[in-house]
């Protein structure tokens, strides 16, 4: 089938990130600074376009991992659509009655109506193993804007597509019937149905403020200096180098086969600890088969390059990764794209 | 399938038996029954190809949990877009085993984009339904495989 904006063809360049999962603090300023600027309008309430789930766990939507689409070996793969109990969230509270309606010691404040059995992070920090040797991180998530996006594929209408210019994956709600072959495409189940407006919605990479040389409010408002943003063909910037020259950043299952641009450094966690409080260092604390299953073979290396590299600097030396992954100067991260959006006059537009 | 027109306007009611009335979005799990009124803008246009660039077809599409149909226009698989409305209006009632729905429009044209109908046409007509629970929506659904003839009395 062609489609008549051509959708599906490869981008010219592509702007990517990169999460270091060792410096995320599971703050959620990202999924925050996302929320307040793209989905509070009626009907996105329960829209997290990006979220920070802890690992291991179920994640958002509740157990997305065995929903299924992408590709396997190139052939589209049958999915579902998330239910809307499976996000969770969007919940009203008792805001009134507690704050204004002087109920304030005597009424707590609690969701109106069902009880929540769902939501963004719904399993924080339980994490797995056993004490003192249990582990957990935290694992940002939202669009991967892929560079095979399923989604786009997927879509009857014509009404995804993915730009020349970035690689940005965007929808032309003006074409979007509501039809959510999206959502049982796309492997990652980061697409939402907005029940009001009658049309899906995912992460939009912020690209108004692409456009503008801003980096994307995730990026940007990250306290913690976890997360990169770039063009991948940029060689002196950070992205090329964490992606394509050190292969320290890797995608979230790779397998599901849309080629994410999303990326992750993986999880190094502490050491174990014997009874006696001792370091155990014959094995890692997070089990490099659970890395295996989210990253793919290719974190075996990339643990040990990151482990190689930290050495060298305990030595004395220098590591290029190591300062990349420092991140020293924190506008470094998102070069060309440290604008300051404060500089801009912003016009909403509808 | 029934027709009538009032010089004016043309009416079309489609009637079908549906065991499940679906008339909302309240999950992801949900489509809403449709039906559909597919004419060509011009000449031959393609029916099974929803049209070609160069002819493309108009159809007026139905659902219950909408206020009102629209009007779409299509130039081949894929590219459906909402055209001028041009007085396209309908009603379905749900009862004794299925739906009936009367969608109509205005005679004539007032854009390029939508069929032109006119007393005393010799014309074409195609018609689609969706079956919401069987999670029918856009090219799932139950067709007219070819062009029926639409003869408008003069």
């Amino acid at each position: 089938m062609t489609k008549a904006n051509g959708s599906g063809s490869a981008a010219a360049r592509q702007v990517a990130m990169v999460f270091d999962l060792n410096k995320c603090i599971g703050c959620q300023t990202c999924s925050v600074a996302c929320k307040v600027l793209w989905t509070r309008d009626e009907g996105s309430e329960y829209q997290w376009w990006c979220t920070v789930n802890t690992l291991p766990g179920r994640g958002h939507p509740k157990d997305w991992e065995a929903m299924g689409g992408g590709y396997r070996e190139g052939v589209p793969q049958p999915g579902r659509r998330p239910l809307r109990e499976e996000w969770g969230g969007g919940w009203d509270f008792n805001y009134d009655e507690v704050l204004y309606g002087g109920k304030g010691q005597s009424v707590y404040l609690h969701p109106i109506g069902e009880e929540p059995k769902w939501g963004p992070n719904w399993d924080e920090d339980q994490g797995a193993g056993e004490y003192p040797n249990s582990y957990f991180f935290y694992l940002p998530r939202l669009c991967n804007h892929c560079t095979k996006p399923a989604c786009v594929e997927a879509c009857p209408q014509g009404a995804m597509y993915k730009r020349k210019e970035d690689g940005i994956v965007l929808r032309d709600e003006s074409r979007c019937q509501g039809h959510q072959f999206c959502l049982e495409a796309c492997p990652y189940k980061k697409i939402y149905f907005n029940f009001v407006r009658q049309v899906s919605q995912q992460c939009i990479m912020c690209f108004p403020r692409v456009e503008q040389g801003v980096a994307p409010a995730c990026v940007r408002q990250c306290p913690g200096r976890a997360v990169w943003f770039g063009f991948m063909d940029d060689e002196a910037g950070p992205i090329h180098k964490l992606v394509r020259k050190w292969e320290v950043a890797l995608p979230l299952h790779p397998e599901y086969g849309t080629e994410p641009n999303i990326f992750y450094i993986p999880p190094i966690g502490p050491a174990r600890l014997n009874e006696d409080g001792s370091f155990d260092e014959s094995s890692p604390r997070i089990p490099t088969d659970y890395l295996e299953s989210l990253f793919g073979p290719r974190v075996r290396p990339a643990l040990e390059t990151l482990q190689t590299e930290m050495q060298t600097t305990r030595n004395g030396g220098k590591s290029e990764l190591m300062d990349t992954l420092i991140a020293y100067w924190w506008k470094d991260m998102f070069k060309p794209f440290d604008r300051d959006p404060a500089d801009i006059q912003w016009v909403e537009q509808r | 399938m029934q027709a009538a027109h009032n010089e004016a306007a043309i009416f079309f009611r489609l009637s079908w038996a549906d065991d499940t009335k679906d008339d909302e979005i309240a999950d992801t799990d949900q489509f809403p029954d449709a039906a559909a009124v597919l004419l060509p803008v011009k000449g031959d246009a393609p029916l099974l190809s929803m049209g070609s660039p160069d002819y493309p077809v108009n159809a007026w599409y139905w659902r219950p949990d909408l206020e009102a149909p629209f009007s779409v226009t299509a130039r081949g698989l894929g590219t459906t877009v909402r055209s001028a409305n041009g007085g396209v209006s309908g009603r379905g009632v749900y009862g004794a085993g299925g739906w009936s729905v009367v969608i109509s429009r205005r005679m004539w044209a007032e854009t390029a984009d939508v069929a032109a109908l006119h007393p005393g046409q010799q014309g074409k007509v195609a018609f689609a339904v969706w079956q919401g629970s069987g999670g029918e929506r856009a090219g799932l659904k139950a067709v007219t495989l070819e062009w029926q003839p639409l003869e408008i009395e003069g």
